[in-house]
């Protein structure tokens, strides 16, 4: 696996990294140590550099009994110091800190934060015949993976479409592809408030910890854009659209009360996350106003009213939706794109490898990762045309029994079986149907509605006595 | 045999000839530059049922067969309640852009995918009034013809009014705002057009500066500029009835061309080539879109023919449970319930291969239950069986 193989080649880098250096990536595991870094609008922070990439910085830094970690693009850097050794930060990747870097391809963005040690390609070598296979890595060009969340159409609610399970389940796959950048795809209407923190949390806890992650919203509405809001850095397709975050149900009745504080408080806490002033999500959530003001060096403040800003993003009486233009304009979007290759031009990536597979009707190539969100939400369409038969059909059989004889009973119990097990399949691929379909918690959906159909079965099955 | 000095000599000789050659192709080429290869799809009859993204896509990917390097695009949706009864431009058919969206990336995101070289797309609208009126937005170029209308897409701000709460109306509203505005700014149009499209009451005001329009969000305050929408949520009995509504934005040729949406009128399609500067050197492509156009219709309503006869043919026997009345044998009530289930299973086939075009309002005008209520009844008649006794 990638992680074991770089620590194993750490100790040989540390000893000879002006050999290494030229081909190396920067990763994690060589970084670790404290930092100061003082960022362009002269905030200084300081913390555990965990990873580096591209000119992007990770950094742990701690807060009373909290720990967060922030990702910092180069535009946003303008030294580190490491241990105590101030550093400017210079254009080109880094390489190690005695040594003159001699890329063979320029890499990163114009600034960047200068003297990350020196680590080895974090090419992994992937066992011979393995379904695991990988291209090699191209010496410093980095690699990303298009991953979607949600397909549009009739596949993209959160919550069925877009789950935090399949999103854990693919991070072994994107390790093995020696993925360095994922590019999430969003396209959701929105969908089930109950899955936006799992899906936060995967999001920031397993991905931005292992990846530059990167949102590409064509579509983010409701819980798709606060999930997305996890990401700190956001691309927009031209006609991309963020926001309308209010929470409802039934006939349009808006949450309310202690709900409604606590999704507020929710979102709050996930702003920080994804380093995003808490005024724009509100202003998403809730009938506030919201106006900006970039400053000419580029710095942008809110205003949570309509007229201290220069630029009215929000109504006093409206609900915040941004498109690609206004999310552009006071830097919630970092850059438009229409195609891959627009996108690694806003990334500022001159080179970019994409990882996977291309396959007609797809824009971007499809790589393992990719496939398996495919495949699930293939699995739950299915699933989800015909649970409603399956249930119904389940309860008819059930209730047909008493009457028959022996013979005709075991078919209706064989019946009804099949339907279950169609149900339990269900289920498991996408463990929120037990909510949705019967309003049990996933993790008593066995004891709570399996045991006792099962019972229901067997009695089915049971030989009257004659 | 042949010496090799000679060999050598041919072999110089016909080199020569091969660079002489080709230098002279690029001379050649620029005497008589290849003719611009224009491809025209026609798009008419009733929105979501017989404009609908499979005959637009099989129409797209025979242009691209042919290496159209300019596709014309002319929309001529029907806007009309019934035959006699046509539409007022103040309709709120909003909702229909999530219909158009199925449509809309066969010329953005499909193009750009499929096209070895993307194409010019040129928007020519008669008629794009309701759902067909999002389309044009997503080319750079849109002509009109003279008496060619563009909008019907009000209800933003009022459709939702009576229902839950008012946070709630606002959410949906802003969400289907920014996807409209979206499709503009793909295409290079101020957003703020589509604004004064859809929602009633949006005061729209505009003067022209070095030849670009500058939008206002409030009544004219000068006399060089023009207001495009009244501000009023509704409009007279007179202006509906005269078609001279203005509580929402309706682009006519005139409006669209003040506001640099359009970029001319033309009237036919000699008129829109020498617009589109293609007189000179152009062809036409005698492609295959009217046939796929044609071609759906027919489908279409062949299948509706097809589903309608096979449900009256089955009406009595769904009454009846499958056939099971007194005197039928076990044979003949297997074979009846066979037969209701192939009957079931064609309808659900068509469903199935039509159902871009088969909506709720197809349904509810042709009685035709949805797919999930002719699922349950052949589950149904597969119990019945289960349970037959000979």
């Amino acid at each position: 696996m990638k992680t074991s193989k770089v620590k194993s080649l750490l100790a040989g880098l540390l000893c000879g990294c002006a050999v290494l250096s030229g081909v190396c990536v920067p990763v994690s595991a060589a970084l670790a140590g404290t930092a100061q870094i003082t960022l362009k609008d002269g905030t200084v922070l300081e913390g555990e550099i965990v990873r580096e990439l591209e000119g992007i910085v990770w950094i742990k830094i701690k807060s009373g009994k909290s720990e967060e970690t922030r990702m910092l693009t180069p535009d946003e850097v303008k030294s580190i110091a490491r241990d105590g050794g101030a550093t400017k930060p210079t254009s080109g990747p880094t390489s190690g800190p005695a040594t003159e870097p001699k890329q063979d391809k320029p890499t990163a963005p114009a600034e960047q934060p200068a003297n990350a040690p020196a680590t080895p390609s974090a090419t992994a070598a992937t066992p011979a015949g393995s379904s695991g296979e990988t291209q090699p890595r191209k010496s410093g060009v980095p690699r990303a993976a298009v991953i979607t969340l949600g397909e549009g159409g009739d596949r993209d609610k959160v919550g069925v479409y877009m789950m935090a399970k399949p999103l854990r389940d693919a991070i072994p796959l994107l390790k093995q592809e020696n993925v360095d950048i994922v590019v999430f795809r969003i396209n959701s209407g929105g969908g089930a408030l109950l899955e936006i923190q799992k899906l936060s949390d995967v999001i920031y806890n397993d991905y931005r910890k292992n990846f530059r992650t990167v949102a590409w919203i064509d579509y983010a509405i409701s819980a798709a854009a606060m999930t997305s809001h996890a990401i700190e850095e956001i691309y927009f397709t031209p006609e991309g659209a963020y926001g309308a975050c209010t929470g409802w149900s039934g006939d349009l009745v808006a949450v309310k009360d202690r709900d409604l504080e606590q999704i507020l408080f929710q979102m709050e806490k996930i702003s920080t996350r994804g380093n995003h002033p808490f005024e724009i999500m509100r202003a998403m959530q809730i009938m506030e106003p919201l106006s900006a003001t970039v400053s000419s060096s580029g710095d942008v403040t809110f205003y949570q009213d309509e007229t201290s800003g220069d630029i009215l993003l929000n109504p006093k009486d409206r609900v915040l939706t941004f498109n690609s233009q206004t999310a552009a304009q006071v830097k919630f979007s970092a850059g438009t794109a229409t195609t891959l290759d627009d996108l690694a031009k806003v990334m500022q990536l001159p080179e970019i490898e994409w990882v996977g597979v291309k396959k007609p009707g797809f824009m971007w190539p499809i790589c393992r990762a990719e496939q398996m969100q495919i495949d699930f939400r293939e699995k739950t369409a299915r699933d989800e045309q015909q649970f409603d038969e399956y249930v119904q059909t389940l309860n008819q059989v059930l209730g047909m029994g008493q009457g028959q004889d022996d013979e005709r009973r075991a078919k209706l119990a064989g019946k009804a079986r099949e339907c279950m097990n169609k149900i339990l399949a269900a289920v498991n691929n996408n463990p929120n149907m037990a909510i949705f379909k019967f309003g049990i918690m996933p993790d008593k959906f066995r004891e709570e509605w399996v045991e006792p159909t099962e019972k229901k079965i067997k009695e089915m099955t049971k030989k009257e006595k004659k | 045999m042949m010496s090799v000095a000679a060999r050598f000599g041919k072999v110089w000789v016909a080199a020569a000839l091969l660079l002489a050659s080709l230098v002279s192709v690029p001379q050649a080429a620029a005497q008589d530059a290849a003719p611009t290869r224009i491809y025209v799809i026609d798009l008419n009859g009733e929105f979501g049922y017989d404009i609908s993204q499979t005959p637009i896509r099989q129409a797209m990917r025979d242009a691209r067969n042919q290496n159209a390097d300019v596709v014309i695009v002319k929309i001529d949706a029907k806007w009309e309640r019934d035959e006699l009864t046509p539409l007022p431009d103040t309709e709120q058919r909003f909702n229909e852009l999530f219909r158009a969206q199925k449509i809309l990336p066969i010329f953005a995101d499909e193009m750009n995918r499929e096209w070895p070289k993307v194409p010019r797309v040129v928007m020519w609208v008669k008629r794009a009034m309701g759902g067909p009126a999002f389309i044009p937005f997503v080319a750079p170029e849109i002509y009109f013809t003279a008496d060619g209308k563009m909008g019907g897409v009000g209800g933003i701000g009022t459709m939702l009014e009576g229902r839950g709460d008012e946070v709630v109306r606002q959410k949906q509203y802003s969400l289907r705002m920014a996807r409209a505005e979206g499709f503009l700014i793909r295409g290079g149009y101020d957003p703020i057009i589509v604004r004064a499209m859809c929602q009633p009451g949006f005061l729209l005001t505009y003067r022209m500066e070095g030849g670009k329009p500058i939008f206002f969000e409030r009544a004219p305050e000068r006399p060089d500029e023009f207001a495009l929408t009244s501000g009023e949520k509704g409009d007279s009995m007179q202006a509906i009835v005269r078609g001279t509504t203005k509580s929402v934005l309706t682009l006519d040729a005139d409006v669209a061309r003040a506001i640099n949406v359009s970029k001319g009128t033309a009237d036919t399609l000699d008129d829109l080539i020498f617009q589109l500067n293609l007189s000179r050197n152009s062809t036409i492509i005698e492609g295959q879109s009217k046939r796929y156009m044609e071609n759906w219709k027919r489908d279409l309503n062949n299948a509706t023919k097809e589903i309608k006869k096979t449900l009256e043919e089955m009406g009595p026997m769904q009454e009846g449970g499958g056939g099971s009345g007194a005197g039928n044998t076990y044979e003949a009530r297997t074979q009846a319930r066979g037969k209701q289930i192939r009957q079931l299973d064609s309808i659900i086939n068509k469903l199935k291969t039509y159902e871009e075009a088969f909506g709720p309002r197809w349904r509810q005008e042709n009685q035709v239950p949805a797919i999930g209520q002719l699922l349950a009844q052949r589950e149904q008649l597969e119990l019945q069986q289960l349970l037959d006794k000979k």
